[in-house]
């Protein structure tokens, strides 16, 4: 777990370093263009992944993640945004040993808040998603709770309530708040912190669906989670 | 200069702590198998039996060493059946014993994240062998319940 916050930390640094750049630019860029100028601004199409996902399944053997991201700017600030992504991860959980397989699909939009000069693509951007899981659970082995332990310890590796569970899924809402920023060319990086609403999920069978692929872990208390990404993305102007 | 707080307030959100997850107290938990002793020559009295040795068979510790009228006893899960061996030490050199098996399917009931499972049984039929053959101190054996889902009933007597 240090080795992804130094990763993490490290991201960040680069991240600060690269806005650094873009904003001592900016008073040069204000000092010329003085004339405003109504120029139809382009779609801009952005596409990429997230780095955490594939940078976990590094450090965790038991972790495999893909996410791919994407925006397109409709309408003035807004942009219609979604994330596509795949997940594997296997987690001892208290007694539980359970594998949770499956991918997930976030579709909503994004609202920018930063006033970029001309030609800039940064954002500090707010937004909604809506999103659905398919996934499988499988409990690998597991050891039932009791109190007495006269007996040996007994873990159930095969029968009972061991096996997969398909077809599952599940259906939340993330609020979104994140920014992107340009490194160089059109590539930029970004980062968004989530936090879901988990409105309902399929039940497997004398199981729970402890984690849910792009949700994260499911509590049994609550029916919040949240989330973030980091993402390398590539921007392509689109003139009409 | 806006970019910059927001990321130190990223950096703060992201070392976010996780609950810990404990299985509360009072959760039922997989149950044992509840005996009571009682009279054999009157049925409905109970009788309480004084330093019964209790020990799983194959298990070099005893369970414990009892005294009452009504015991827990825990009952293998990855076996379908569970040997003790209930003896008195009347004196040092003679021994009453009778060796008992309980016979049962297993099945097992999610609880939660914090506990995990929990396992139920219901007993097979017959439920029970006396696996001694010479005289014992124990008469008789009835069953009372057929499935052992929580500890709140008596599901076997021993008379005695």
């Amino acid at each position: 777990m240090s080795k992804i916050r130094t990763w993490l930390f490290t991201i960040n640094l680069i991240l600060l370093c690269g806005m650094g750049n873009a904003q001592e630019s900016e008073p040069l860029l204000e000092s010329i263009d003085t004339i405003q100028k109504r120029v139809k601004k382009p779609y801009t199409l952005r596409f990429g992944i997230d780095l955490i996902k594939p940078a976990t399944a590094q450090f965790e053997k038991d972790y495999f993640g893909l996410e791919l991201v994407g925006d397109l700017r409709l309408y003035g600030d807004f942009y219609i945004a979604t994330e596509i992504g795949n997940e594997k991860r296997t987690e001892q959980s208290e007694l539980i040993n359970f594998t949770t397989a499956g991918s997930y699909v976030k579709l909503g939009f994004d609202y920018n808040m930063f006033k970029n000069w001309k030609g800039m693509n940064n954002a500090i951007h707010l937004g909604l998603r809506l999103c659905n899981s398919f996934h499988t659970q499988t409990v690998n082995s597991y050891e039932t709770y009791s109190l007495n332990h006269y007996w040996p310890t007994e873990i159930t590796q095969n029968g009972f309530q061991t096996g997969e569970r398909e077809s599952l899924n599940a259906r939340w809402a993330e609020v979104v708040v994140g920014i992107k920023v340009r490194l160089i060319d059109n590539f930029y990086m970004g980062f968004s912190l989530r936090m879901n609403r988990l409105f309902s999920d399929t039940e497997p069978n004398n199981f729970d669906n402890l984690y849910i692929p792009g949700f994260n872990r499911k509590t049994d208390e609550n029916v919040w989670g949240a989330g973030f990404n980091y993402t390398l993305t590539y921007a392509i102007p689109i003139r009409l | 200069m806006n970019f910059r707080i927001f990321f130190i307030v990223c950096l703060l959100i992201q070392s976010s702590c996780e609950r810990d997850d404990i299985c509360l107290e009072g959760t039922p938990a997989t149950p044992s198998l509840i005996v009571v002793f009682r009279d054999y020559q009157d049925t409905e009295v109970k009788k309480s039996v004084e330093n019964l040795v209790i020990q799983g068979f194959n298990q070099e510790e005893i369970l414990q060493t009892f005294t009452g009228d009504s015991i827990a006893l825990p009952l293998r899960k990855n076996f379908e059946f569970s040997q003790f061996k209930l003896s008195f030490n009347v004196d040092t050199d003679s021994l009453i014993a009778d060796s008992l098996q309980f016979n049962y399917d297993r099945f097992d009931l999610y609880i939660n994240r914090a506990c995990g499972y929990k396992s139920n049984y219901v007993f097979k039929e017959p439920s029970h062998y006396l696996l001694t053959k010479s005289e014992g101190w124990i008469q008789n054996i009835e069953k009372l319940k057929d499935t052992i889902s929580d500890e709140q009933n008596t599901h076997l007597v021993i008379y005695h």
